[in-house]
């Protein structure tokens, strides 16, 4: 028996195979596969390494469409023109799903195809993201078991993949804060081991300004200088979107250098063309440079590491571990500000983190953990107190975890019913996640027969989905819960 | 005119930053079909003032509103009474009725 996990990245993916003996990563020379696919014609498109590699040739030659980041793009309802053939975001992100299942079976000849498995999405992603995840790796031939967020499945595949170990972190007590910071997403996460469990008790994510992100601010840094120092007018001055292109990748891998160098250099010739004087680029960026740009942004993403240890009620010195994972937790000055707040013994930069969520995904899948709740839900009610609908503990399981809750109304004044559903922080407090305005009568002697009626159900993306509806309208109104704190036990 | 604009500040100060603790109108009768404690009191979990615009009888009368309603919703009803001396429902704080 085997368990697979796969980490569907905005840059890269991997698929990770466990067999409770070892956990594997199948990746392409010690490297995950990036997110592009590559787009000729009517033909099957290339995806990978290969589409990674043939960008800069590629991208700008009639008949080559190159899609990067589609996660990003997964919430999209529009559709993608892939010569003159529209897709929608979730059909073409199924072509890297189709990759790892066929790339598995090419290269991996020794393990069973790959027909299900947990999948990791970000902290923030919301129903519609799962659903067309969900569909994307279906439509491969893919069944998504259930859905982890992706820094627990790290700290799973960083504490969990030896089971010989579980005896010694049973008896452990530690606060595990995981960075995960990307090309699309910023997700922090801090985790408790406590009796042989691990759960989620804090969160804090930000969408947008992480990898791909810095690569173009660099970019208009680039240009911004390349301009100055050629005495060239901003006024009507346009970079060829091929040229830009071009840059872009020479920008990625410079930023990447940046990590290992203290400087780099960018070469394009042809780069503008002008009065037909024709410029080439040439320019020197300094690591210093770079992280002038990007300082705000590192400032930001540490007030969320401040604001994730400050909702769990935690100081630094009560971290015991920090997980940098992703690729822009490589970046230095990150890297000093977490020494800086942590200290130098604490910050652990795991060897194996680009496959690190896979493989914690692949570790879940084979032992067919479920997640389970960590913060009691419940509703706020008239008299302010808390009634409690699905307990801390209970088993997100698809369609085992529903409940039925009539109210009735003790103010029918305004039209309508407020549904406020809660988490419950501890015994005194109660965070509010879901406001639900519900429709009813608005005549005073009706309100004895009012009642509102919200059903609580845990869907098959691990969502909690809450309906509710009163005497006004047919239709029930719907909200997600996704945010939703996960925990499993291992022992 | 003074104090309109005085509203109008008040209402912008929370709007953008409101410290209003959201209070919900809802009880619970049942969950899976079955009754919860306290289920079948829906009169004695009605705000004060709206318990006496539903029951205005029950409400006026001294000797059986304390049976119907809570310590509670009776302090509410009160506060609303307009008060014969100031003319506003000062619920017998005005200088006047002391």
């Amino acid at each position: 028996m085997v368990g697979f996990g796969i980490d569907f990245g905005t840059t890269n993916s991997v698929v990770a195979i466990f067999n409770n003996r070892e956990v594997i990563p199948f990746v392409d020379k010690k490297q995950p596969h990036p997110s592009v696919i590559w787009y000729q014609g009517d033909s099957h498109p290339i995806v990978g390494r290969e589409a990674k590699n043939r960008v800069r040739d590629f991208e700008n030659i009639p008949g080559n469409k190159f899609i990067k980041s589609i996660k990003s793009q997964i919430h999209k309802e529009e559709e993608i023109d892939i010569f003159g053939r529209p897709k929608y975001t979730w059909q073409v992100a199924s072509e890297i799903f189709r990759f790892l299942k066929e790339d598995a079976k090419r290269r991996y000849r020794n393990y069973p195809a790959i027909e299900e498995a947990v999948v990791t999405v970000p902290l923030y992603f919301n129903g519609r993201q799962r659903r067309a995840i969900r569909k994307a790796a279906e439509m491969a031939g893919i069944a998504v078991k259930t859905f982890i967020h992706e820094p627990f499945a790290a700290v799973v595949g960083y504490l969990l993949a030896d089971q010989n170990q579980w005896d010694i972190l049973k008896e452990k007590r530690e606060n595990i804060l995981v960075f995960d910071w990307g090309g699309g997403t910023l997700d922090i996460t801090l985790v408790k081991l406590d009796s042989g469990c691990l759960y989620e008790v804090s969160t804090a994510g930000a969408n947008g300004q992480s990898g791909d992100y810095f690569d173009e601010v660099l970019m208009s840094y680039v240009i911004d200088t390349f301009q100055k120092d050629k005495g060239i007018s901003s006024k009507g001055f346009r970079v060829d979107p091929g040229i830009e292109s071009l840059l872009l990748h020479d920008i990625e891998v410079a930023k990447i250098d940046l990590s290992q160098k203290s400087s780099t250099l960018i070469e394009l010739p042809g780069f503008y063309i002008d009065n037909h004087n024709s410029y080439a680029l040439s320019q020197n960026i300094e690591r210093s440079q770079f992280e002038s740009i990007i300082q705000t942004h590192i400032n930001d993403a540490m007030r969320l590491v401040d604001k994730v240890l400050r909702d769990a009620r935690l100081q630094t010195s009560q971290i015991n571990q920090v997980l940098l994972i992703g690729g822009t937790s490589r970046i230095p000055l990150l890297i000093n500000e977490m020494y800086k707040t942590f200290g130098v013994t604490k910050v652990i930069q795991i060897p194996n983190a680009d496959t690190i969520i896979a493989e914690g995904a692949a570790i879940i899948s084979y032992h067919n953990w479920q997640p389970y709740l960590v913060q009691s839900i419940g509703i706020q009610l008239a008299d302010d107190s808390f009634y409690t609908v699905l307990d801390s503990g209970t088993i997100l399981k698809p369609g085992a975890t529903q409940k039925e809750v009539v109210l009735f109304c003790t103010d029918n004044r305004e039209g309508e019913g407020r549904l406020i559903i809660t988490e419950k922080l501890n015994s005194q407090e109660h965070k509010v996640k879901e406001i639900i305005n519900v429709p009813i009568s608005k005549v005073l002697q009706k309100i004895y027969s009012e009642r509102v009626i919200a059903n609580f159900t845990v869907d098959k993306d691990v969502i909690l989905r809450i309906s509710a509806k009163g005497s006004v309208k047919d239709k029930p109104i719907y909200t997600d819960i996704h945010d939703l704190c996960y925990g499993l036990r291992f022992a | 005119m003074a104090y309109g604009l005085l509203n109008l500040i008040l209402v912008i100060k929370m709007t953008e930053k409101s410290n209003l603790k959201l209070k919900s109108n809802l009880m619970v009768e049942t969950v899976d079909s079955v009754e919860v404690k306290n289920a079948r009191e829906q009169i004695r979990y009605f705000p004060g003032d709206f318990a006496a615009e539903i029951e205005p009888h029950r409400m006026k009368d001294t000797r059986i509103r304390e049976k119907y309603f809570t310590h509670q919703q009776i302090i509410e009803y009160q506060q609303t009474i307009v008060c014969y001396t100031c003319k506003k429902p000062c619920a017998g704080t005005c200088s006047k009725s002391k």
